[in-house]
């Protein structure tokens, strides 16, 4: 079987296509929105078209959950137990175990609020940050960027539930937030260890994770501003091992990336 | 020039042809049953992606005014395309909605940006089923969650919804009547209910 896989060679069925993120970020409908006074954009039952931004958002999070099994498989896979302690491999099997079943309940969610597997197109950058080479980094890209992400995401997916009355959403969203929280702490603790004599090794592990934190912050998408439908979630961000300094900074790294976007897009907000 | 008229003629974001919504709409108006002599302006904001969408029907001088978010008809997979099937059945929704207005016992309907989440929701559930019986997309669960997001998560609202989506008849004070039983079934606080119109809109 071959190591390393590339994201052009998962497996995937005629259901799904696929989609540059930079491309849907650089949509020019984009910017013309950004531009816009419609309030708040976090995602609430009360916002305008608040039911379909869900259903979105659930599909988003079922393709994120394929991948974070497909990126937590490879990495069980493609590294000796001379190169990572077979510790760090039972691990990423217990998590790929858990992403098993969060694309199960993911796949029920999206029935449950009526979309289609495949509605909505595909984007594996999440997968991509799952690439690289250095298992290290995988701990620092995927299990604290990318699964923290999870954790904003699927902590705003709850909320959602709890304010819409949505019963099924609210568990099932907890349900899986508390396996992230176990993920991304499972990253921290593993970076901690295998750095632990290496000051410098664990600074461009970090660095890696700043720059997929900002990726995944997809221009404004993420943050703690009334302009980011998905919010930093602070308190489970703790629980999962961030120091507050870590979470100011990304704090920060979220603002930059947003800043960057409507550069780019020549949004006026004036 | 038919009865039907587009907005805006050309578009620059989306791969959308308004000669190709303008026939549709003129085909499905017949098939609604809205009268040969009501005159339909479609606007369409084509700055709007999915998932924003949203759509309102009003009746105007006796004229059907229908607006869409560009994203009503967006194909999710390819973005900036035309999703026909989405699209005829979105415009048969809410060509049925245009027809319900011109009806003497929808008179006291408010306009579509003054009416309630809950009460639009209802009103939206029993044209899409109308949609679906003349052979358009059924998108029954994704109706269904929509409805159940604005009048409740309950067996209450999960039957009225059965009622709605197969009924054929209803006045304007049945739609209101059934939207205020889910209410009161709703154990949701009254903040969290949908009884009063949104404050922020799409539409512009």
């Amino acid at each position: 079987m071959k190591k390393i896989l590339p994201p052009e060679e998962l497996a995937r069925d005629a259901r799904f296509v696929r989609v540059n993120i930079q491309d849907t970020i650089a949509d020019p409908r984009q910017a013309k929105v950004s531009e816009r006074n419609t309030g708040s954009a976090k995602l609430e039952p009360d916002r305008p078209a608040a039911a379909d931004r869900a259903r979105q958002l659930m599909h988003g999070i079922f393709m994120g959950e394929v991948q974070a099994l497909e990126g937590a498989g490879r990495t069980t896979f493609d590294f000796t137990d001379e190169e990572v302690p077979f510790q760090l491999k039972l691990d990423m099997a217990r998590q790929s175990w858990d992403e098993s079943r969060h694309c199960e309940i993911s796949v029920k969610l999206a029935e449950h609020m009526g979309t289609e597997i495949g509605e909505f197109a595909e984007a594996t950058f999440l997968y991509e940050a799952a690439c690289a080479p250095d298992a290290l980094l995988r701990l620092t890209g995927v299990n604290r960027a990318l699964e923290g992400l999870a954790i904003d995401v699927f902590n705003t997916m709850k909320l959602f539930g709890d304010h819409s009355g949505d019963p099924v959403l609210a568990a099932c969203e907890d349900w899986m937030l508390a396996d992230e929280v176990t993920h991304v702490k499972m990253g921290s603790d593993w970076l901690r260890r295998l750095t632990e004599n290496d000051p410098e090794r664990r600074e461009l592990a970090l660095e890696f994770q700043r720059t997929v934190d900002k990726l995944f912050s997809l221009g404004g998408f993420r943050g703690e501003t009334d302009d980011n439908p998905i919010q930093l979630a602070r308190r489970f961000r703790e629980l999962a091992g961030f120091s507050t300094e870590e979470i100011d900074e990304l704090s920060e790294v979220t603002a930059e990336a947003q800043a960057e976007a409507e550069a780019a897009a020549g949004v006026n907000k004036s | 020039m038919g009865r039907v008229e587009v907005t805006p003629q050309e578009f620059t974001y989306v791969e959308y042809d308004s000669g190709i919504i303008a026939s549709l709409a003129e085909e499905l108006a017949g098939r609604v049953g809205l009268p040969d002599d009501v005159a339909i302006s479609i606007e369409i904001d084509e700055e709007l992606p999915l998932p924003l969408t949203g759509s309102t029907a009003d009746v105007v001088d006796g004229n059907a005014e229908l607006w869409f978010s560009g994203a009503n008809f967006e194909n999710g997979k390819y973005r900036c395309t035309f999703d026909e099937p989405v699209a005829r059945a979105e415009l048969a929704t809410n060509l049925f909605r245009a027809r319900d207005r011109l009806q003497p016992d929808f008179a006291s309907a408010s306009p579509d940006e003054e009416l309630a989440e809950a009460l639009r929701g209802t009103w939206d559930v029993w044209a899409e089923g109308r949609a679906v019986r003349l052979g358009e997309l059924a998108r029954r669960v994704r109706r269904q969650y929509v409805f159940r997001l604005y009048n409740g998560f309950t067996d209450v609202a999960d039957a009225a919804f059965d009622r709605l989506w197969s009924g054929d008849d209803f006045t304007w004070a049945e739609l209101q009547s059934i939207s205020e039983q889910c209410a009161a079934a709703d154990p949701r606080p009254a903040s969290k209910r949908k009884g009063v119109p949104r404050k922020e809109s799409l539409k512009q």
